[in-house]
């Protein structure tokens, strides 16, 4: 449903998107992630149309951006990263200027349904400009619904949004991917989580990596908190197999507290204790903790600063 | 087509959500009323509209900038041109969309000068061909204006900017005729060829050239036409 091959923009000699590749299937919704300056806007809006690329191509449901733009952008619904609206129009009134640009059939259902998904019912005669963040987020997501898009291109759509209302964006989202491809880009690591089936990473217009919330998470190290009393602990547990690193956080009353840091896909917990245990020593916790994607993120970004500190050198 | 309708139908309609599109509606009419009265509706005065047609195009000038200048800088600045741009009506259409909604202004403006027709046939023996094509005139150089107006709204940053350059360039126009004898006949002619003010005094006398009508609806065509080509550009670069 959205394709990209090579995809790049220069602004000048700022190269913002530099060979970028993804895909995102029907059906499913994938997560855009990356620190602000990275390119994710402007890759997005490339895939709208706003922009149109220095090279490489881009389709939207097997439509040329390049080629035919008219037909790709009226197979898309975007969601700007400000939400902009016009403060002057009344909810229904800027519903159906929006309906009326994208030549929206039978716009008074279209604008009925847009309005039931996104909770606007009691707003939907008042003016934008008097409404919350919240809500002005909420008509922006209505007026990017209006003529059922295929391809949905979403940048940060719950900022500004109350728990709730994030909630019922998720959930909303999520209803919409059963028949659409949809492109979500966000600051916020656990919407990730817990919206995607998918991540694409970008830092510096490149992108990191790419696959599924499991496949791109599974690539990081784990670890636990452990506590023990035996006094060559951090010997003994290095040389387990699956074991990456031991640190020493701190001791109280004889126990010692260790970090242990395990290597990709193993899980030594279990030699571990058993370990101490035939060493005569005791443990009084095993702490698990699966590193998050904010982890595996900022991992992987500072990997690609060292790459581009080692390059420039 | 349907893109361009439902913009122009939009900008049109923004232009009365705030009072300023009234008041500046009900000041053309205020002072167009007192230009009637003291220069054209005095006894022993021929029956012609000429003179106030001639002051409306004067206030034109001011007043189709102050239309313009919101239309393309003003939803830059607020990120409404993002979503324009990402909707499936083509640059031209938007560009076009937001000169038909202010010459629709426009046209209501003229409108409410039509009181001074109905006095004048009271009142006098107007010829209906000359006060025609007075007000073909001014309308073209309104569109005129309109059009120079997008393209500044367009190039500039912000609405103040975008205003003073179509104001600023209209009077270096008008100046440029007057200097027009003083660098010599072939420039002294390009320049004559170029400024509208000469082509509008024909059009209130009652002249009605088909030259002045290509003049003035060519020279709306490029000025929308440059707006699209840098809008094109700015998507592109």
């Amino acid at each position: 449903m959205i394709r990209a091959e090579d995809l790049t923009r220069r602004f000048g000699d700022l190269v913002a998107v530099d060979r970028v590749n993804l895909e995102v299937a029907k059906g499913s919704v994938t997560g855009f992630l990356g620190p602000n300056g990275a390119g994710k806007t402007t890759t997005m809006r490339m895939l709208c149309g706003v922009l149109t690329p220095s090279s490489g191509r881009a389709w939207i449901h097997d439509i040329d951006v390049t080629a035919h733009p008219e037909h790709a952008r009226a197979m898309v619904g975007y969601l700007p990263e400000s939400a902009p609206v016009y403060p002057e129009m009344r909810v229904s009134e800027y519903l159906r200027f929006r309906a009326g640009l994208y030549r929206v059939p039978q716009y008074r259902s279209a604008i009925d349904r847009a309005v039931d998904q996104c909770g606007l019912g009691k707003v939907r005669r008042r003016i934008i400009g008097q409404l919350s963040k919240g809500y002005r987020q909420r008509v922006a997501l209505a007026a990017a619904l209006l003529h059922d898009p295929r391809v949905l291109i979403l940048d940060e759509p719950t900022s500004g949004l109350d728990p709730t209302q994030i909630d019922m964006i998720r959930s909303l989202i999520r209803s919409l991917s059963e028949d659409r491809a949809i492109l979500l880009s966000t600051h916020i690591l656990p919407e990730v989580e817990a919206v995607c089936d998918s991540i694409v990473m970008i830092a510096g217009g490149q992108i990191l990596a790419s696959g599924s919330v499991e496949d791109v998470r599974g690539g990081a190290v784990s670890c636990c908190d452990l506590e023990t009393d035996l006094g060559n602990a951090i010997e003994l547990i290095m040389a387990i197999e699956g074991v990456a690193a031991v640190n020493h956080r701190s001791e109280r009353d004889g126990w010692e507290q260790l970090v242990v840091e395990f290597k990709p896909g193993h899980d030594p917990r279990s030699s571990i204790v058993s370990s101490i245990v035939s060493k005569g020593g005791r443990v009084r916790e095993v702490h698990s903790r699966l590193h998050g994607l904010d982890e595996v993120f900022r991992s992987l970004l500072s990997k690609s600063m060292d790459g581009c500190v080692e390059q420039s050198a | 087509m349907s893109g361009i309708y439902t913009i122009a139908q939009r900008d049109f309609k923004a232009l009365f959500y705030s009072p300023a599109g009234y008041v500046v509606a009900s000041l053309f009419a205020l002072i167009s009323g007192i230009v009637f009265m003291r220069q054209v509706f005095l006894s022993g005065q021929p029956a012609t509209l000429s003179n106030l047609l001639d002051f409306d195009a004067l206030l034109l000038l001011f007043i189709c900038p102050a239309l313009t200048m919101r239309s393309i800088c003003e939803e830059r600045r607020q990120g409404t041109w993002e979503l324009l741009v990402a909707s499936p009506p083509s640059m031209w259409g938007i560009v076009c969309g937001k000169y038909i909604a202010s010459f629709g202004f426009l046209l209501v403006l003229l409108l409410l000068t039509t009181p001074c027709i109905m006095l004048l046939e009271i009142y006098g023996r107007p010829d209906p061909g000359e006060i025609f094509s007075g007000y073909l005139g001014v309308v073209c150089m309104g569109g005129l204006y309109l059009g120079s107006g997008i393209l500044a709204s367009t190039i500039a940053g912000s609405q103040t900017i975008a205003f003073l350059l179509t104001v600023f360039f209209w009077i270096l126009v008008g100046l440029a005729r007057v200097g027009a004898d003083l660098l010599g006949p072939e420039l002294g002619d390009l320049l004559f060829a170029i400024e509208p003010y000469s082509r509008l005094q024909d059009f209130t006398t009652g002249l009605i050239d088909t030259a002045n009508i290509v003049y003035f609806l060519s020279g709306i065509v490029m000025f929308l036409m440059i707006s699209t080509a840098l809008l094109e550009l700015r998507r592109r670069r």
